[in-house]
């Protein structure tokens, strides 16, 4: 019984998808409640979008991919806010255009050059083929931004919740905001070779949708979201296996079960608790 | 201690134009009414001596220094309007007094026992030390805006910029208010209260600034507080604000 359970994991491609999923579901939480927060659950989606012509840029002039997706990444989040801040369109709009814009620039691109990536293995990742390398550059990339949105969770909080009060406390906001889209495009890259670019917009939507759901304070929610996501990770890779299935999207289910459940118990319950209060 | 505003221009990026060739001054140990319409730049006032908003030309300075700098001193607290805050924010109402402390903590902001004692101090001058493990939306508005002057008392500054804090209110939280300001006047702070409510001006405001996409009159109550004034700040609107005995 006990080797049928621990089967998939004599397989070390197995292992370390269940590795690498789990780092990079942590961080990746915890950034999500400071973005659904903040109401920039788009812009994870942009940027997630906007990495991909900096992917073919960085084969074709032979540089590690991760850094053209990086840069890619900063580059969508500057030319958001410049052209919000010089012009009458609104933020999520321009984004829109942006982020699309370089999307296809990327497909256009790809389409026109050889290569021996597959857009497969971009668009949804390929948890399956982590080597070591990948496996210690995302553990470093989420350890790095762990222990930075650890130590400055209560700034961003404020940031977050009370921009004036910010400003108020001498924070620099300016520091923050350019902060948060540089952690945002660094958990993107680090996301992309396990979970891919439609699919690590889940990762930075879910968690904080399901922990704001369940959640009347601030470190409650970062537990929920964390702990919801893990569990989906090393349920989505176990079972996976057994359905013959790929990890990463069997994860995302896994994250959107527990977002419905929480729907279900908390949102459920919020309801009555009003109608009470009403009634009283 | 003053806050001195010296023939600022505020556009906002659309052209718009918040505020013209606005001048007034704000002595400590008096509370000072900033009155005008909905639009006539109050709030762009406020932003505007936190730094918040650049100004285009003119001179803001806040004991002779800039803006920026006296926001770096901790000089300046604000308390929000209603509609700045979203209350479905998993936040606790101790958790948001608590912010008032964060520029006496560490890096990390870790609150020592001094500041566990303001902030339960500041609940309880407010009279919400009963629901300090509430969020924030489970709270009536009146029980909502005191969490917020709490959180400005907490934070000890010099200078409290009140936005609408009458706004919405029940007349138990006014009176809490009105009688916490006073106590801080006491303390010779600068109290700047922007608000709809006209009665309570000559009751309570030292001085007062008309205001109308630039300051048209400033100085005492008595002196500014005039029918006269108020209908060429207000115009036909002044009905409107039911002002009593004007």
């Amino acid at each position: 019984m006990f080797d049928f359970l621990i089967s998939p994991f004599q397989y070390g491609f197995m292992l370390n998808a269940l590795i690498i999923s789990i780092f990079i579901s942590i961080p990746a939480s915890i950034l999500s409640c400071f973005l659904v927060l903040k109401g920039w659950s788009l812009i994870g989606d942009a940027i997630s979008h906007a990495v991909l012509p900096g992917i073919v840029i960085a084969y074709i002039l032979n540089i590690p991919l991760i850094i053209g997706a990086f840069f890619a990444g900063l580059f969508c989040s500057l030319a958001t806010g410049f052209l919000k801040n010089n012009s009458r369109v609104k933020e999520d709009t321009v984004m829109g255009v942006v982020f699309s814009g370089m999307f296809a620039f990327g497909i256009v691109m790809y389409t026109k050059i050889e290569t021996n990536i597959h857009l497969d293995h971009i668009l949804f990742g390929n948890l399956l083929g982590i080597n070591n390398t990948d496996l210690k550059f995302s553990t470093f990339i989420s350890m790095s931004v762990l222990t930075i949105l650890l130590l400055k969770w209560k700034d961003l909080l404020v940031f977050c919740f009370d921009i004036t009060h910010a400003r108020s406390l001498g924070l620099n906001i300016t520091i923050l905001h350019y902060g948060l889209l540089i952690i945002l495009s660094l958990i993107i890259v680090s996301n992309l070779k396990a979970v891919g670019i439609i699919l690590s917009i889940a990762l930075l939507i879910i968690p904080g949708a399901t922990g704001f759901l369940t959640s009347n304070d601030f470190k409650r929610m970062l537990i929920i979201a964390t702990l919801s996501t893990v569990t989906a990770a090393v349920l989505g890779v176990y079972i996976s296996y057994y359905i013959d299935s790929a990890p990463a999207p069997t994860i995302v289910l896994f994250m959107t079960m527990n977002f419905l459940l929480a729907y279900i118990l908390f949102s459920a319950k919020k309801t009555i608790y009003v109608s009470n209060k009403t009634k009283n | 201690m003053t806050i001195e505003i010296q023939n600022i221009n505020v556009f906002y990026k659309n052209g718009h134009e918040a505020l013209h060739n606005a001048s007034c001054q704000i002595p400590d140990g008096s509370i000072t009414a900033l009155l005008g319409v909905n639009g006539s730049g109050k709030t762009t006032l406020f932003r505007s001596i936190m730094g918040v908003l650049r100004i285009n030309s003119g001179k803001i300075t806040i004991d002779g220094q800039s803006p920026n700098v006296a926001i770096k001193n901790n000089l300046i607290s604000y308390v929000p309007q209603y509609d700045d805050i979203d209350w479905e924010f998993p936040i606790l109402v101790k958790d948001v007094v608590m912010m008032g402390r964060y520029s006496y903590m560490n890096f990390m902001r870790t609150p020592n026992p001094v500041d566990y004692k303001i902030v339960e101090e500041s609940l309880k001058k407010v009279g919400m030390d009963d629901l300090i493990n509430r969020q924030i939306g489970e709270l009536s508005g009146g029980q909502k805006k005191r969490v917020f002057i709490a959180r400005a008392l907490a934070q000890e500054s010099k200078i409290l910029l009140l936005d609408e804090p009458f706004t919405g209110v029940d007349s138990k939280t006014q009176e809490t208010i009105l009688e916490l300001i006073k106590q801080e006047r006491e303390k010779n702070k600068i109290i700047l209260i922007s608000t709809h409510d006209l009665n309570i001006v000559p009751e309570i405001c030292d001085r007062t600034i008309l205001i109308n996409k630039t300051v048209q009159v400033e100085g005492l109550t008595q002196e500014v507080f005039t029918k006269e004034n108020l209908v060429n700040t207000f115009g036909n609107h002044l009905n409107y604000y039911n002002l009593n005995n004007g």
